[in-house]
């Protein structure tokens, strides 16, 4: 890996992010030059104002993008770091510069989302456990309602166990606030042995770094039958995307799950759609809320829609004002581990897939 | 205070607790006799379904009770303990026998909310920031939405700042799951010097024992403006109900509070309705959640029902499964410590009316 004296950014940016989240970026000494192409649009369904030029793609050195990769290796020779801006990164395993560019270092966003979906997770368990979804319904009546017209008795979470499936940043983040709450952690990690370290760069102070609030760790495939039977109330997927982890939540393992509550904020494809709706209408678990759905979008009319105690949210729980700002964090730690021959943080395993 | 060599307990149960939460309290050694007379309605509204005996009032040493107390010393000259099923004590300040009895200790249940409580104001908190309320709106039109149709952008709470008004049980609970939301916490009491330390009975283990969770405390009357002024994002109000503290969330103090998240799960007469109603329409206060209201309860078709940012449920963020094992706990306690000469927690100070 050459340290080059200087560094071309290129950002590729979604659309609704701020520009102005990478002027620390373009402040540092290194950086040459810095490129911010303006998104329009939203999220994933953002398109770029302007295409690169062949230029700008044959100077860059270190690029900042949703899914746009360069259209070839010689089209930008000098291109040694990608930074996503997803945890994910699917989108790009199938690019032809991706499966071709050995001497670039891919990094996810993993990391940024850890505030925004915890949160997410927390407050969609917490609503179902209280019932909350009846409070704006009394209040367009504006009628002091009942608790005798709630579906199920309130309980708190003081005490119950959350199982973590997948402790990355937002497993970690989730569990941090479900300690606060009370409630026993037990976690899952394919990683064999754990790696139980992980401090935060995109958000400094989050997580578990030192993997401590588990009070059980389960690790590899072997041990997933243990996990799912280990008395959990609430689930977190939050595991990645890869055919070890494909619907891994399926009849089988919903048997054991007997009883709890499932929130998926990983990918869709993790769930058995069918299992679930099964699951969830017979009543063999409490219910389920999800950030992610297979199909995804999920068509206009699904029957997963109206699946009884199931609540569903159009892949937003990590959208927040800041995020792009965080995906700076990492991309500014990890240019600066590169010049100095360190190691990076989110680095994507191109065998593993994540 | 005579430690008779046994006790018989008297529980006026409000009706929905469950009967067999007292077991724990008859099985002890020195309990000669518990009974217990069930609750028919429900919370506030419920009755009993008979009167107490003569008999049973002269023989109480210890009474469970929402508000029921006996009619006159004379009637029940060994009630030496009086617990209460709730945290305030509003509902006994004008009961004859409760002026009359100056040799019985009474004691709340404070602390028995606290995971529940804690519970509601995080979930209420995150809601509002998630705009959460859509994903129901848009389940029920079985279509995958998008956040372009939010009414504001989504914020996480982490580096924000929660104030606490009233730092016990409830205050402290939901400052422990804010720090781990990474917020920073700054705490209000109106003791002076602040009483830091609050070890949990009710439920052990939560709280914030040592009071080491707030980054800064303010006490007493003249240190409100302080508190107000302090750069708080969301605003708990979790302190008595008392003449210093009626309507302390006024115009006056609103204005300090410019931006703010104001939740209450106290009293609703600590907050000026009116005012409140004028800075949430006005845009001065980012909004407010309330679980209690002034006028309690709400009627139909008032006002506040309506106003924008503010959400409104009709004091239940209390109620859950076992509360009444909970009130056990401290209840056992206490008991415990009377016996042995000890001092017992949650006892009302009849100067300061809690």
């Amino acid at each position: 890996m050459t340290i080059t004296s200087e560094e071309h950014v290129l950002v590729i940016n979604p659309g609704r992010f701020s520009e102005k989240a990478y002027e620390p970026f373009r402040q540092l000494p290194f950086v040459a030059s810095l490129t911010v192409i303006p998104g329009i649009g939203y999220g994933g369904r953002s398109v770029s104002a302007r295409q690169v030029t062949a230029e700008e793609w044959a100077r860059t050195t270190v690029l900042l993008t949703g899914k746009t990769l360069p259209p070839s290796r010689e089209a930008a020779p000098n291109l040694k770091y990608v930074q996503l801006f997803s945890a994910g990164s699917n989108q790009i395993h199938n690019e032809p510069f991706y499966k071709e560019s050995d001497n670039v270092i891919y990094a996810t966003a993993s990391g940024t989302h850890g505030p925004a979906i915890s949160e997410w997770v927390i407050l969609m368990m917490l609503t179902f456990f209280h019932n909350s979804h009846l409070y704006p319904k009394w209040q367009a009546e504006a009628r002091w309602g009942h608790d005798s017209e709630f579906p199920r008795p309130v309980i708190d979470q003081f005490g119950r166990t959350l199982g973590v499936l997948g402790y990355g940043a937002i497993g970690r983040q989730t569990a941090r606030v479900a300690k606060a709450l009370g409630m026993k952690v037990v976690a899952h990690s394919f990683s064999s042995p754990p790696k139980k370290e992980r401090v935060e760069v995109a958000v400094p102070g989050s997580g578990d770094p030192d993997g401590s609030i588990p009070a059980k760790w389960f690790t590899g495939v072997d041990q997933l039958d243990d996990f799912f039977s280990s008395g959990i109330d609430v689930l977190l997927v939050s595991a990645p995307f890869t055919p070890e982890t494909t619907k891994i939540i399926n009849k089988k393992t919903l048997a054991k799950l007997s009883g709890s509550y499932i929130i998926n904020i990983a990918r869709g494809g993790l769930i058995d759609t069918d299992d679930l709706i099964e699951a969830a209408e017979s009543g063999l678990i409490a219910g389920a809320a999800l950030d992610v759905t297979d199909p995804e979008p999920l068509p206009d009319g699904h029957k997963l829609w109206s699946a009884k105690n199931i609540s569903i949210s159009p892949h937003i729980s990590g959208h927040c004002v800041g995020y792009e700002n965080r995906v700076a964090n990492i991309a500014i730690h990890n240019v600066k581990q590169i010049r100095a021959g360190k190691p990076v943080t989110n680095i994507i395993d191109k065998a593993k897939g994540y």
